[in-house]
Protein backbone atom coordinates (compact mmCIF):
# COMPACT_ATOMS: atom_id res chain seq x y z
CA UNK A 1 0.00 0.00 0.00
CA UNK A 2 1.30 3.75 -0.97
CA UNK A 3 1.41 6.56 0.61
CA UNK A 4 -1.08 7.50 -1.62
CA UNK A 5 -3.54 4.60 -0.77
CA UNK A 6 -3.82 5.74 2.57
CA UNK A 7 -4.46 9.49 1.77
CA UNK A 8 -8.51 10.22 2.72
CA UNK A 9 -8.04 13.20 0.08
CA UNK A 10 -6.63 11.15 -2.15
CA UNK A 11 -9.26 8.33 -2.16
CA UNK A 12 -12.00 11.00 -2.53
CA UNK A 13 -10.65 12.62 -5.36
CA UNK A 14 -10.05 9.20 -7.17
CA UNK A 15 -13.73 7.80 -5.63
CA UNK A 16 -15.65 11.29 -6.37
CA UNK A 17 -13.98 11.31 -10.52
CA UNK A 18 -15.05 7.25 -10.32
CA UNK A 19 -18.43 7.70 -9.94
CA UNK A 20 -19.16 9.78 -12.89
CA UNK A 21 -21.86 11.95 -14.08
CA UNK A 22 -25.02 10.38 -14.59
CA UNK A 23 -25.89 11.17 -18.30
CA UNK A 24 -29.84 12.77 -17.87
CA UNK A 25 -30.44 13.04 -21.83
CA UNK A 26 -27.30 15.12 -22.18
CA UNK A 27 -26.27 12.95 -24.87
CA UNK A 28 -29.85 13.25 -26.84
CA UNK A 29 -29.02 17.38 -26.10
CA UNK A 30 -26.06 16.87 -27.54
CA UNK A 31 -26.89 14.91 -30.81
CA UNK A 32 -29.90 17.18 -31.02
CA UNK A 33 -27.70 20.30 -31.50
CA UNK A 34 -25.45 18.35 -34.11
CA UNK A 35 -24.74 20.96 -37.44
CA UNK A 36 -26.77 19.07 -39.99
CA UNK A 37 -25.00 21.27 -42.45
CA UNK A 38 -21.34 20.52 -41.34
CA UNK A 39 -21.74 16.50 -41.60
CA UNK A 40 -18.77 15.28 -43.41
CA UNK A 41 -19.98 15.31 -47.24
CA UNK A 42 -17.27 12.72 -48.95
CA UNK A 43 -18.37 13.69 -52.49
CA UNK A 44 -18.32 17.08 -52.03
CA UNK A 45 -14.17 17.43 -52.59
CA UNK A 46 -13.92 14.83 -55.67
CA UNK A 47 -17.00 16.31 -57.43
CA UNK A 48 -15.27 19.88 -56.84
CA UNK A 49 -11.90 18.87 -58.28
CA UNK A 50 -13.45 16.92 -61.19
CA UNK A 51 -15.94 19.56 -61.84
CA UNK A 52 -12.94 22.25 -62.22
CA UNK A 53 -11.43 20.17 -64.20
CA UNK A 54 -14.26 19.51 -66.69
CA UNK A 55 -15.02 23.65 -67.16
CA UNK A 56 -11.06 24.10 -67.13
CA UNK A 57 -11.19 21.31 -70.16
CA UNK A 58 -13.86 22.80 -71.78
CA UNK A 59 -12.59 26.69 -71.49
CA UNK A 60 -9.64 25.12 -73.14
CA UNK A 61 -11.67 23.27 -75.51
CA UNK A 62 -13.63 26.23 -76.47
CA UNK A 63 -10.46 28.68 -76.82
CA UNK A 64 -8.30 26.78 -78.22
CA UNK A 65 -7.31 27.74 -81.84
CA UNK A 66 -9.37 27.31 -84.49
CA UNK A 67 -8.73 23.77 -86.60
CA UNK A 68 -7.03 22.11 -83.39
CA UNK A 69 -8.63 18.97 -82.13
CA UNK A 70 -7.24 16.98 -79.33
CA UNK A 71 -7.78 13.88 -81.14
CA UNK A 72 -5.83 14.85 -83.93
CA UNK A 73 -3.07 16.02 -81.04
CA UNK A 74 -3.01 12.30 -79.66
CA UNK A 75 -2.54 11.00 -83.02
CA UNK A 76 -0.09 13.73 -83.60
CA UNK A 77 2.10 12.72 -80.31
CA UNK A 78 1.97 9.62 -81.09
CA UNK A 79 3.54 9.92 -84.33
CA UNK A 80 6.26 12.00 -82.90
CA UNK A 81 5.16 14.94 -85.04
CA UNK A 82 5.95 17.61 -83.01
CA UNK A 83 4.35 19.92 -80.80
CA UNK A 84 1.62 21.32 -83.32
CA UNK A 85 -1.45 23.41 -82.13
CA UNK A 86 -3.46 19.97 -81.55
CA UNK A 87 -0.42 18.09 -79.76
CA UNK A 88 -0.18 21.20 -77.46
CA UNK A 89 -4.35 20.88 -76.73
CA UNK A 90 -3.99 17.23 -75.85
CA UNK A 91 -0.76 17.76 -73.95
CA UNK A 92 -3.43 20.50 -71.82
CA UNK A 93 -5.79 18.06 -71.53
CA UNK A 94 -3.63 15.23 -70.45
CA UNK A 95 -1.57 17.86 -67.76
CA UNK A 96 -5.53 18.91 -66.61
CA UNK A 97 -6.93 15.11 -66.51
CA UNK A 98 -3.19 14.29 -64.26
CA UNK A 99 -3.80 17.47 -62.31
CA UNK A 100 -6.93 16.17 -61.22
CA UNK A 101 -5.73 12.82 -60.32
CA UNK A 102 -3.21 14.20 -58.22
CA UNK A 103 -5.23 16.06 -56.11
CA UNK A 104 -7.75 13.51 -55.62
CA UNK A 105 -5.04 10.96 -54.58
CA UNK A 106 -3.65 13.10 -52.39
CA UNK A 107 -7.29 13.51 -50.95
CA UNK A 108 -7.94 9.98 -50.39
CA UNK A 109 -4.27 9.54 -48.94
CA UNK B 1 -23.31 -16.57 -28.75
CA UNK B 2 -20.80 -13.82 -27.43
CA UNK B 3 -22.08 -10.41 -27.54
CA UNK B 4 -19.92 -8.14 -29.90
CA UNK B 5 -17.18 -6.41 -27.76
CA UNK B 6 -17.79 -2.67 -28.13
CA UNK B 7 -15.88 -0.64 -30.70
CA UNK B 8 -12.63 1.21 -29.87
CA UNK B 9 -12.85 5.02 -30.29
CA UNK B 10 -10.61 5.08 -32.95
CA UNK B 11 -12.81 3.16 -35.01
CA UNK B 12 -15.91 5.36 -33.68
CA UNK B 13 -14.14 8.06 -34.45
CA UNK B 14 -13.50 6.71 -38.16
CA UNK B 15 -16.60 5.75 -39.25
CA UNK B 16 -17.96 9.05 -37.51
CA UNK B 17 -15.35 11.37 -39.41
CA UNK B 18 -15.10 9.60 -42.71
CA UNK B 19 -18.65 8.70 -42.89
CA UNK B 20 -20.61 11.28 -41.22
CA UNK B 21 -22.24 8.02 -39.15
CA UNK B 22 -24.08 10.08 -36.15
CA UNK B 23 -24.98 6.86 -34.34
CA UNK B 24 -21.09 6.03 -34.38
CA UNK B 25 -21.09 9.89 -32.29
CA UNK B 26 -23.36 9.34 -29.92
CA UNK B 27 -21.55 6.65 -28.65
CA UNK B 28 -18.79 8.43 -28.41
CA UNK B 29 -20.98 11.30 -26.99
CA UNK B 30 -22.11 8.79 -24.28
CA UNK B 31 -18.76 7.40 -23.49
CA UNK B 32 -17.02 10.72 -22.49
CA UNK B 33 -20.07 13.02 -21.22
CA UNK B 34 -19.13 11.89 -17.84
CA UNK B 35 -15.65 12.74 -18.28
CA UNK B 36 -15.82 16.06 -19.78
CA UNK B 37 -18.94 17.35 -17.59
CA UNK B 38 -17.24 16.50 -14.21
CA UNK B 39 -13.59 18.88 -15.86
CA UNK B 40 -15.90 21.58 -16.98
CA UNK B 41 -17.95 21.27 -13.69
CA UNK B 42 -14.62 21.46 -11.86
CA UNK B 43 -13.29 24.37 -13.69
CA UNK B 44 -17.10 26.29 -13.59
CA UNK B 45 -16.47 26.20 -9.74
CA UNK B 46 -19.54 23.83 -9.59
CA UNK B 47 -22.30 25.30 -11.82
CA UNK B 48 -23.64 23.06 -13.45
CA UNK B 49 -25.48 24.93 -16.53
CA UNK B 50 -22.09 26.05 -17.45
CA UNK B 51 -20.55 23.48 -17.61
CA UNK B 52 -23.18 21.37 -19.68
CA UNK B 53 -23.43 24.22 -21.61
CA UNK B 54 -19.55 24.47 -22.44
CA UNK B 55 -19.62 20.39 -22.69
CA UNK B 56 -21.97 20.78 -24.97
CA UNK B 57 -20.21 22.75 -27.18
CA UNK B 58 -16.89 20.86 -26.88
CA UNK B 59 -18.93 18.04 -28.62
CA UNK B 60 -19.86 20.20 -31.61
CA UNK B 61 -16.45 21.29 -31.81
CA UNK B 62 -14.71 17.86 -31.73
CA UNK B 63 -17.96 16.73 -34.34
CA UNK B 64 -17.36 19.59 -36.95
CA UNK B 65 -13.31 18.99 -35.76
CA UNK B 66 -13.34 14.89 -36.09
CA UNK B 67 -11.02 14.98 -39.55
CA UNK B 68 -8.44 16.44 -37.39
CA UNK B 69 -7.93 13.73 -34.81
CA UNK B 70 -4.97 11.97 -35.91
CA UNK B 71 -5.10 9.67 -33.48
CA UNK B 72 -1.36 10.46 -32.31
CA UNK B 73 -3.23 10.71 -28.30
CA UNK B 74 -6.20 9.05 -26.92
CA UNK B 75 -9.79 10.34 -28.12
CA UNK B 76 -10.47 11.34 -24.28
CA UNK B 77 -7.22 13.52 -24.23
CA UNK B 78 -8.15 15.30 -27.60
CA UNK B 79 -11.22 15.79 -25.85
CA UNK B 80 -10.19 17.19 -22.52
CA UNK B 81 -8.19 19.72 -24.94
CA UNK B 82 -11.22 20.78 -26.54
CA UNK B 83 -13.14 21.26 -23.30
CA UNK B 84 -9.89 23.20 -21.85
CA UNK B 85 -10.06 25.58 -24.73
CA UNK B 86 -13.61 26.03 -24.73
CA UNK B 87 -13.19 27.09 -20.80
CA UNK B 88 -10.58 29.36 -21.64
CA UNK B 89 -12.40 31.18 -24.70
CA UNK B 90 -15.17 31.54 -21.73
CA UNK B 91 -12.91 32.79 -18.83
CA UNK B 92 -11.26 35.54 -21.33
CA UNK B 93 -14.83 36.95 -22.13
CA UNK B 94 -14.78 36.93 -18.00
CA UNK B 95 -11.53 38.58 -18.00
CA UNK B 96 -10.12 35.77 -16.15
CA UNK B 97 -7.32 33.87 -16.77
CA UNK B 98 -5.20 30.54 -15.48
CA UNK B 99 -2.66 32.87 -13.44
CA UNK B 100 -2.27 31.93 -9.82
CA UNK B 101 -2.13 35.27 -8.65
CA UNK B 102 -5.18 36.54 -9.76
CA UNK B 103 -7.08 32.74 -9.52
CA UNK B 104 -6.34 32.66 -5.86
CA UNK B 105 -9.40 32.23 -3.93
CA UNK B 106 -10.04 34.50 -1.36
CA UNK B 107 -9.17 33.16 2.15
CA UNK B 108 -12.31 33.67 3.80
CA UNK B 109 -14.14 31.63 0.98
CA UNK B 110 -12.32 28.43 3.25
CA UNK B 111 -14.84 27.14 5.43
CA UNK B 112 -11.36 26.06 7.89
CA UNK B 113 -10.47 22.06 8.70
CA UNK B 114 -13.27 22.19 11.61
CA UNK B 115 -15.74 21.31 9.15
CA UNK B 116 -16.10 17.40 9.15
CA UNK B 117 -17.28 16.93 5.62
CA UNK B 118 -16.82 14.17 3.15
CA UNK B 119 -19.69 13.86 0.50
CA UNK B 120 -19.26 14.55 -3.22
CA UNK B 121 -20.85 18.41 -2.65
CA UNK B 122 -18.79 19.25 -0.18
CA UNK B 123 -15.59 18.06 -2.07
CA UNK B 124 -17.17 19.86 -5.10
CA UNK B 125 -17.41 23.16 -3.09
CA UNK B 126 -14.06 22.60 -1.68
CA UNK B 127 -12.39 22.12 -5.30
CA UNK B 128 -14.41 25.51 -5.97
CA UNK B 129 -12.31 27.37 -3.49
CA UNK B 130 -9.24 26.56 -4.88
CA UNK B 131 -6.52 28.31 -7.48
CA UNK B 132 -7.71 28.28 -10.88
CA UNK B 133 -4.60 26.46 -11.48
CA UNK B 134 -4.56 24.36 -9.03
CA UNK B 135 -8.43 23.62 -9.98
CA UNK B 136 -7.49 22.73 -13.84
CA UNK B 137 -4.35 20.27 -12.30
CA UNK B 138 -6.95 18.43 -10.09
CA UNK B 139 -9.47 17.84 -13.25
CA UNK B 140 -7.08 17.06 -15.51
CA UNK B 141 -5.04 14.45 -13.22
CA UNK B 142 -8.54 12.86 -11.79
CA UNK B 143 -11.55 14.42 -14.00
CA UNK B 144 -9.60 13.68 -17.14
CA UNK B 145 -7.27 10.59 -15.21
CA UNK B 146 -4.11 12.40 -17.42
CA UNK B 147 -0.52 11.64 -16.22
CA UNK B 148 1.24 14.54 -14.65
CA UNK B 149 3.41 14.75 -18.17
CA UNK B 150 -0.41 14.93 -19.98
CA UNK B 151 -1.73 17.45 -18.02
CA UNK B 152 1.43 20.05 -18.22
CA UNK B 153 1.29 19.28 -22.21
CA UNK B 154 -2.47 20.11 -21.98
CA UNK B 155 -2.18 23.13 -19.66
CA UNK B 156 0.95 24.70 -21.07
CA UNK B 157 2.25 24.32 -17.70
CA UNK B 158 5.81 22.92 -16.62
CA UNK B 159 5.69 19.60 -15.52
CA UNK B 160 7.26 20.97 -11.92
CA UNK B 161 4.26 23.54 -11.53
CA UNK B 162 1.68 20.78 -12.07
CA UNK B 163 3.43 18.92 -8.80
CA UNK B 164 3.14 21.67 -6.87
CA UNK B 165 -0.71 22.77 -7.92
CA UNK B 166 -1.73 19.10 -6.72
CA UNK B 167 0.33 18.58 -3.82
CA UNK B 168 -1.12 22.40 -2.88
CA UNK B 169 -4.61 21.44 -3.96
CA UNK B 170 -4.52 18.28 -2.08
CA UNK B 171 -3.52 19.98 0.66
CA UNK B 172 -6.26 22.70 0.83
CA UNK B 173 -8.70 19.97 0.12
CA UNK B 174 -7.11 18.31 3.47
CA UNK B 175 -7.51 21.17 5.38
CA UNK B 176 -11.23 22.42 4.13
CA UNK B 177 -12.86 18.57 4.60
CA UNK B 178 -11.02 18.22 7.90
CA UNK B 179 -9.17 14.96 6.36
CA UNK B 180 -5.86 14.33 7.98
CA UNK B 181 -3.13 12.21 6.45
CA UNK B 182 -2.90 8.58 8.56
Amino acid sequence: MTLDDRDPIEALLRADAGAGVPDGGFSQRVMRALPAASRPRAWLRPALVTGSGAVGALLAWLLAPAGTSVVQGFVDLARAQGLTPSAWAALGLAMGMAAVAAVLLADEA
Amino acid sequence: MPARPEPADTELVLAAAAHGDTGAFARLVERHQSMVRAVLRRMAKGDHALADDLAQETFLLAWRNLAAFRHDARFSTWLYRIALNAWLSHSRKRRESLQDDLGEAPAQACPGPAVPLADRLDLERAIATLSDGERAAIAACYYADLSHEEAAAALGMPLGTVKTHILRAKAKLRARLGKEEP
